[in-house]
């Protein structure tokens, strides 16, 4: 029975240690195109971020509807014709920090790897990506920039576009995440 | 008058490139309409909102107390997170714990990770 007691006892207790930081407005911006007369680009201020400070777990959600584009119409053709967001309305990305330890991260940036499997249009890529820790007031600043294939994900490009649309996708992530009450 | 009748198919042409031109760019550079002057498909209480199973993307007004608030957003009912543009910043200065508000904004989806639904673009229609 103490034994049991002393079990549930410290099951519960490394639940609660386990601190979380989290972000709802995490900013995440892409770049699809060469440097042409309109560049494709988009940024997503709504992005949301969890990292587990005791494992380095981290998992990021984003809706594909929430990037903002300054022209509406390119908007409209990348939710509608490549992202088809109405069946797939988010990407996901759940990984590890690896090497990560809240204690050791600075008030200057550090490199750190990301492993994880990085969901778009339903479809799951194993990746691996480096990204900058630092400490904040109160949190953590997680900053990553990494190229991904469209072709990875069944994006398609046609043709007629496939000079203005670059196969290769630059993502770029900034979250100021904080602890997660 | 002469140099009109001679060049009157070019001339005829060019109008109508140049209009096309025009309205090309205007469909191109079309302004998104603003949350304030779409169309809500609901109006309602928290618990309508949820049961009515909502599609994504769509245009919401809602009546509900805040259970949080954050920096530059609201959480309603613990289960709605509530994010506004810069530009409202100053409107929703005086919200606090417990108002009772009535907002419109964009329902863009259920977030399995905060496992609360999500509101964007969010204008504050009354504060009480």
């Amino acid at each position: 029975m103490k034994f049991r007691f002393l079990f549930c006892f410290l099951f519960v207790t490394s639940i609660l240690s386990a601190q979380k930081y989290a972000t709802r407005s995490g900013k995440t911006s892409f770049i699809g195109s060469e440097e042409t007369f309109e560049q494709i680009k988009a940024v997503n201020n709504v992005s949301t971020a969890i990292v587990d400070s005791s494992s380095g777990d981290i998992a990021i959600l984003l809706f594909i509807s929430a990037f903002d584009f300054e022209i509406s119409l390119m908007q409209e053709h990348f939710n509608e014709n490549y992202m088809d967001s109405s069946k797939y309305p988010k990407a996901t990305f759940s990984g590890n920090i690896q090497n990560f330890s809240l204690e050791e991260l600075l008030d200057s940036e550090k490199d750190y790897k990301i492993l994880g499997v990085l969901t778009i249009r339903g479809i799951e890529k194993n990746v691996s990506v480096s990204c900058r820790l630092k400490k904040i007031s109160k949190g953590l600043s997680l900053k990553t920039n990494f190229n991904v294939s469209a072709s990875d994900f069944d994006i398609k490009i046609p043709k007629v576009v496939r000079n203005k649309i670059s196969q290769e996708i630059n993502i770029i992530a900034e979250y100021d995440l904080f602890e997660k009450l | 008058m002469i140099f009109l009748k001679n060049y009157k198919r070019s001339l005829l042409a060019l109008g109508t490139l140049m209009i096309s031109l025009w309205f090309l760019i205007n469909y191109a550079y079309k302004k998104e309409v603003p949350v304030s002057e779409k169309v809500a498909i609901f109006s309602g209480e928290i618990s309508g909102f949820i049961n009515a199973n909502i599609a994504e993307n769509s245009v919401v007004v809602l009546k509900a107390s805040v259970t949080a608030v954050r920096n530059k957003e609201l959480v309603l009912g613990s289960v709605i997170s509530v994010q506004y543009l810069e530009s409202e910043s100053q409107n929703f200065l005086d919200v606090e714990k417990g108002d009772l508000v009535l907002l419109k904004g964009i329902y863009l989806g259920y977030d399995d990770l905060f496992e609360e639904y999500k509101l964007i673009n969010c204008i504050l229609l009354d504060d009480e």
